[in-house]
């Protein structure tokens, strides 16, 4: 059994929300890995596949801001789909993202989890993204 | 037309042209007499002769009728009468008797002259032998109506200057005399009142001379006379306009240097420093903010003279401090922000330009300039905006936390039971969390608007305590971090606000907790000072610590260290400033000491209140920020 497509990379420096969003995406049924900040979710994407990047923005060192310009400008990452999953709400620039960062889809917080899956079940199965 | 020195005053003008034309007129009058006289003269002389030559026309008649001898007739003839000759001719011509003997029998030669006749007598004017001029007066001589002969007198002519001889005889001496009496009295008359003028013209004309006429170069004149007091009285009126045009310039100059020096004032102290260049970028004018600002610490530095090319180049450089000095953008004003990098001060300047235009013309006449270090409120706007941020996360994460763990339970996707109590702790931890972090906004609010006051009651000290350390000892051992409590013996009783005291210290030992890494070591010590009325309250730790720079600045508002460890803890970055604040609203100091990488001791002082009277008459101080 292959988990190709199926594969979530999950960053998020709140400890207690990444455990949630593990927890949430798990049942869903999805492989997922956690990277507390930016700098180790870059080592584990050059390490390992993964279908799809579940980051948040706010973290200290690498922010996902930098991580997602990281991943265009790889290309071997470029075409992973990412969505972002951010504190920052109507004062965020989303054109921003979903325009020059291809970004999929940005989740503001609070959210639902059930919301969450819905999303990161449409961007696996729409796969690819051309940058 | 001003003349040079040839030129003669008024008086000896008028006088000499009245002297001149007195003197035509009394020659016109003197040649009127004189004509007159000589034409009387000459009437005269006519008449003389005519009667004369009647007189010898009898004679001779009463000769040839008594047939005497005619010769001795006209010789007694020109004897009496004074005559040059006196003849008789015949009707042939023939000298008959003349005086001149060697004329007698002689033909007689008409003389020729100017002739004039009047009736049966003729006279003839004409130059004799020896160049004397004769009047030759003639009659036909009648006797007994048959004509006879011709009767010839000739009396000298008189010549014209017999005759203006004889008129000047006919002037008597004193009349002449008075007649020039009379023209130096009118000269005398004429020059006294001609004298006002005389000065006047004087006066105007040295004043055509100065190239300015100048009021005060006119005199009045002393003279009597009612042109002498208009003068004076114009002279007069001059010299008062003037000196109130002295008056009204020397005013205007006055007002205009109190003017300059009252806003050279004012300009001096303005807190942002102002300067005016000309238009090749010279500084002109600048004040002393702008001197201490952009001089390179040296007091008194001057300015003026060079370009705020030079003194900005000297502090910063890039394409912003490129747009200042751009020819092409001279005539826009301009508001630009330069950083600087200098060796003897680090910050930002805000620099407006505007240009100055000359004065009824589009022409560039130079800039103003201001410039304004906003260093300060640059750091403020960061630091709030870092606030900002930080609030932001810290409210929204619990949150977020709340909710995906709430539905998560809701959706019964949670099995276990254990699982499910685990998640309505993390529930009950982020609610705490947020509850923590909107105080510390409240506070803020508080804080920010001056209402932070306290409300003081007798408190126990010892249960203060316990419950602080209640509240933070999970947070201890969550990071396995050994937390020892040195409490005195016997802790009195203070009158404090007890439930901000406990935040403020909450944030201490919360802090201590954040900062120290697991396995750490956090301390907190009481201890009562009798002597100097203190309670010393100190919360040591073995955390990441503090570098030296920094240690000012952590008790300011929103300040979060740049220590990135620190920056991996929640934080808003108000706590340390809160409970500064309440540590002084309480009439303690907070002070701190630390080393990086080594650990922390903050010591709070309180004083020790000895009775409660004593204490409630204390103020809370209204805080202004």
């Amino acid at each position: 059994m292959t988990d190709k497509g199926r594969r979530v990379l999950i960053v998020e420096d709140d400890t207690a929300m990444a455990y949630v969003i593990r927890f949430t995406l798990q049942r869903a049924g999805l492989r997922v890995k956690v990277a507390d900040c930016g700098k180790s979710a870059w080592s584990m994407l050059k390490d390992e596949d993964f279908d799809l990047v579940l980051t948040d923005l706010l973290m200290p060192g690498m922010t996902g801001d930098e991580l997602c310009r990281n991943m265009r400008a790889d290309p071997g990452l470029a075409a992973i789909p990412v969505v972002i999953l951010t504190v920052k709400g109507f004062e965020l620039d989303r054109g921003h993202y979903l325009r020059d960062l291809c970004v999929s889809a940005v989740i503001s917080k609070p959210f639902s989890p059930q919301e969450l899956v819905r999303i990161v079940e449409q961007h696996l199965a729409v796969g690819a993204v051309s940058p | 037309m001003p003349g040079g020195t040839s030129h003669l005053e008024l008086p000896r003008r008028v006088a000499a042209f009245y002297w001149m034309f007195s003197l035509a007129a009394v020659a016109a009058l003197g040649a009127g007499v004189v004509i007159g006289a000589a034409s009387a003269l000459e009437s005269q002389t006519d008449t003389k002769c005519l009667r004369n030559l009647g007189e010898a026309a009898d004679a001779v008649r009463a000769a040839i009728r008594n047939r005497s001898d005619l010769q001795p007739v006209v010789e007694q003839v020109r004897a009496s009468r004074h005559l040059k000759y006196c003849a008789l001719v015949s009707n042939e011509g023939r000298y008959v008797a003349h005086t001149s003997p060697d004329l007698a029998g002689r033909r007689r030669e008409v003389p020729t002259g100017e002739v004039v006749s009047w009736g049966g007598v003729q006279r003839t004017r004409y130059r004799g032998p020896d160049s004397q001029v004769l009047r030759e007066y003639q009659t036909s001589l009648t006797l007994d109506g048959e004509t006879w002969g011709t009767l010839l007198i000739a009396a000298p002519d008189p010549g014209r200057w017999a005759s203006v001889t004889a008129a000047a005889a006919y002037l008597p001496a004193p009349l002449f005399c008075s007649v020039v009496l009379l023209l130096a009295i009118g000269t005398v008359v004429l020059r006294r009142t001609v004298r006002p003028m005389a000065q006047v013209e004087k006066q105007l004309r040295d004043a055509a001379l100065v190239p300015a006429v100048c009021g005060s170069g006119l005199q009045p004149i002393d003279v009597p006379g009612p042109a002498a007091v208009g003068w004076d009285r114009l002279v007069a009126l001059l010299r008062d306009g003037e000196r109130r045009e002295d008056l009204d310039s020397r005013l205007s100059h006055a007002l205009e240097k109190y003017r300059s020096q009252k806003s050279e004032q004012i300009l001096n102290t303005l807190p942002d420093g102002i300067a005016v260049t000309a238009e090749d970028g010279r500084i002109s004018f600048a004040n002393k903010a702008l001197v201490g600002l952009l001089g390179t610490g040296a007091s008194g530095r001057d300015l003026c003279g060079m370009t705020m090319e030079q003194c900005l180049a000297a502090e910063s450089a890039g394409a912003t401090a490129g747009q200042l000095f751009d020819a092409g953008l001279s005539k826009r004003a301009l508001v630009v922000q330069l950083c600087r990098s200098g060796v003897t001060s680090e910050g930002t300047l805000r620099v407006a330009r505007l240009p100055l235009r000359r004065p009824g013309s589009e022409d560039n006449g130079g800039h103003l300039w201001c410039v304004r270090d906003i260093t300060q409120q640059r750091l403020a706007d960061q630091m709030r905006d870092q606030f900002v941020n930080a609030a932001t996360h810290e409210l929204r994460t619990p949150l977020a936390n709340i909710k995906a763990y709430a539905e998560t339970l809701a959706t019964g996707e949670v099995t276990e039971v254990e699982e499910q109590k685990a998640f309505c702790n993390t529930i009950d931890e982020e609610v705490t969390r947020l509850a923590r972090f909107v105080d510390d906004l409240l506070h803020l609010c508080q804080m920010e608007v001056g209402a932070t006051s306290l409300k003081r009651q007798v408190t126990d000290m010892e249960r203060l305590f316990h419950e602080l350390v209640n509240k933070v000892r999970l947070q201890m051992k969550q990071k396995d971090i050994s937390f020892k409590v040195n409490l005195p013996g016997k802790l009195p009783e203070l009158v404090v606000d007890k439930e901000k005291l406990t935040v403020a210290l909450v944030n201490l030992l919360g802090n201590a907790a954040k900062y120290t890494p697991e396995g750490g070591q956090v301390r907190l010590n009481v201890e009562t000072k009798d002597k100097e009325n203190l309670l010393k309250i100190e919360v040591e730790d073995t955390g990441i610590g503090i570098s030296a720079e920094e240690q000012g600045a952590i008790f300011t508002k929103f300040f979060r260290s740049s220590d990135p460890r620190v920056h991996e803890q929640p934080g808003s970055g108000l706590g340390l400033s809160l409970t500064a604040e309440i540590v002084r609203l309480h009439g303690g100091n907070l002070k701190v000491r630390s080393e990086l990488n080594k650990g922390s001791t903050f010591t709070v002082n309180l004083p020790l209140c000895c009775g409660e009277s004593k204490c409630s008459s204390v103020q809370p101080r209204v805080s202004s920020t």
